[in-house]
């Protein structure tokens, strides 16, 4: 097995720029491609996110009773789509608002428990279950003042995040092609320059694998070189900016992000590189060596 | 060990190489194949290589009709029929010693085996300092040695010479001719075509004689109903040959 690797090797050498030029465009694809696998990651952890998040809140008329509330939130709990309800009392609500202004001492000053209102969240076991509890909440209306619920904003969520998806597949899809069809042409290159050598090597007895080998090896290499650097770039791109998505996303938490979605990413990646090289390597040798 | 039954080869453009040829080549036999070109030498290599199947009839090695063998067995059959070429389709870039090595290296010899073998063919074909040479850097006679000495590297039962004479001077290609003997007295089967009567003549074995497509000749068949007398004188005058031909390999 050393010597296709060493014939390989010694190609690849010989011919730098079409080298680099292959590993260039296989570098693109695949930094497409993980960027897009890491953007629809984080769009799943956002979506989710949101999804699991209090998504029905309920604010209460200012003159509703303890008892009242206390009744609406057994009421609530009881419902088998509700997964989890919370009641934040008029002093919760002040110490959370004081929490969020603590930076702005006039805005403290101003507000007391008395002008802000208990809330109810409830939290459905998934999105379809928004709309039940918003109804049911409705029922209210003698103790509630105002619903609000997210369910728009992660359908819309879910909308982008599919689109993106779509987007994704397709632009990696087309490169993918383009780099299958650079790698053939390069692949054709030498395996034309070889003609000769292959034709006498069959002469002498040689196997198909034998002529094959190093050329599928040379593919196979320059797409794991390009997917390589590709993970390398957008994993190294990822930790620079961290501050920065940590500050857009707030309290979302997209970090960190797991090692096991590292290594999918780098074996996926690797084996399809192996698989381009390999399905342009054939197609390569399909023409040029009958 | 090699038999050709009626066997024709017509190509798409209508030519007809081969015209119901048969022939038997025994094991360790030494066949001259004399005719001029396009008489079909070639293409009898080609049949029994596999790199073409024949119109009609049946070429057979080894009682294998070659008909029948999968496509995937081919490299074994080329490792068995080795052929030396007139233009000698050594690679270029690599050295004489790579050249030679290179059969050893597709049939998987261990690093060992390659360099003692290389080392004995080197010295059997008189090269062994020339083996850091380019192909570029040889004369013909030389290159005409690296391609046989190519041929012989994983030890195969037919050795089959096309025209391995046809571009060198008459001193160069009795070399070859002397050289190719010496490695039938080894065993080896030995088919060599040519148009060079010279060498034929000088070493006095089976011809079989073809034109446009056809046999014209067998010596052997010619020699049939006197087999024994004429076997006898043969050998005797085979004996005198190989003693000069010693004699020259070993200069060589």
């Amino acid at each position: 097995m050393a010597r296709p690797f060493k014939e390989a090797f010694t190609t690849m050498r010989r011919t730098p720029y079409q080298a680099v030029g292959a590993i260039l465009v296989l570098f693109i694809t695949f930094f497409v491609a993980y960027a897009f696998s890491f953007l629809l990651y984080g769009s799943e952890i956002v979506i989710r996110y949101f999804e699991t998040r209090p998504q029905v809140t309920a604010f209460f008329k200012q003159d509703t009773k303890d008892q009242q509330v206390q009744a609406i939130q057994e009421d609530m709990q009881a419902k088998p789509y509700v997964a989890k309800v919370k009641v934040i009392t008029k002093t919760e609500a002040l110490s959370l608002y004081k929490q969020e202004s603590k930076q702005d001492p006039l805005m403290l000053e101003l507000v007391t428990a008395d002008i802000l209102p208990a809330s109810i969240e409830v939290s459905g076991k998934d999105i379809q279950s928004l709309e039940h509890i918003e109804q049911d909440l409705q029922q209210y209306s003698e103790s509630i003042d105002e619903i609000v619920y997210q369910k728009s904003m992660v359908d819309s969520l879910a909308r982008w995040t599919r689109a993106l998806r779509m987007i994704g597949i397709g632009v990696v899809g087309i490169m993918a092609l383009t780099s299958v069809v650079v790698m053939v042409i390069i692949i054709s290159m030498k395996v034309a320059m070889k003609k000769n050598e292959i034709a006498i090597m069959r002469l002498l007895g040689a196997t198909s694998w034998y002529i094959h080998a190093p050329f599928v090896i040379e593919a196979i290499m320059y797409g794991f070189f390009g997917s390589m650097l590709a993970w390398g770039t957008v994993v190294l791109g990822l930790l620079y900016s961290t501050p920065w998505i940590i500050d857009f996303f707030g309290e979302i938490p997209v970090f960190p992000v797991p090692w096991q979605m590292y290594a999918l990413q780098l074996a996926v990646g690797v084996g399809i590189s192996a698989l381009l090289g390999v399905i342009s390597t054939s197609l390569a040798l399909k023409r040029f060596t009958k | 060990m090699i038999v050709f039954t009626n066997v024709t080869k017509q190509f798409p453009t209508g030519q007809v190489a081969l015209d119901d040829v048969s022939f038997e080549v025994e094991p360790g036999e030494f066949v001259f194949l004399v005719g001029e070109s396009g008489a079909g030498k070639t293409t009898i290599m080609r049949l029994l290589t596999k790199e073409m199947s024949p119109t009609q009839g049946v070429v057979s090695f080894l009682q294998k009709n070659l008909a029948e063998l999968k496509k995937h067995a081919i490299p074994y059959l080329r490792r068995e029929v080795s052929v030396v070429f007139q233009d000698y389709k050594l690679l270029p870039d690599r050295t004489v010693e790579e050249n030679i090595r290179l059969p050893l290296e597709i049939a998987g010899k261990t690093a060992a085996e390659m360099k003692q073998r290389v080392d004995d063919l080197l010295d059997l074909v008189g090269l062994a300092e020339k083996k850091l040479h380019f192909p570029v850097q040889l004369s013909g006679g030389e290159a005409q040695r690296v391609s046989i000495a190519r041929a012989l590297a994983i030890g195969p039962k037919v050795v089959f010479a096309d025209e391995p004479t046809g571009n060198l001077d008459h001193e160069s290609s009795l070399i070859i001719g002397k050289l190719l003997h010496k490695i039938h007295e080894l065993g080896t089967t030995v088919i060599m075509a040519t148009h060079n009567m010279d060498v034929v003549r000088a070493l006095k074995k089976r011809e079989i004689h073809l034109h446009k497509g056809k046999i014209v000749k067998d010596t052997k068949k010619k020699e049939h109903p006197h087999h024994k007398e004429e076997k006898v004188e043969h050998t005797q005058t085979d004996k005198k040959e190989e003693k000069k031909e010693e004699d020259h390999g070993k200069a060589i």
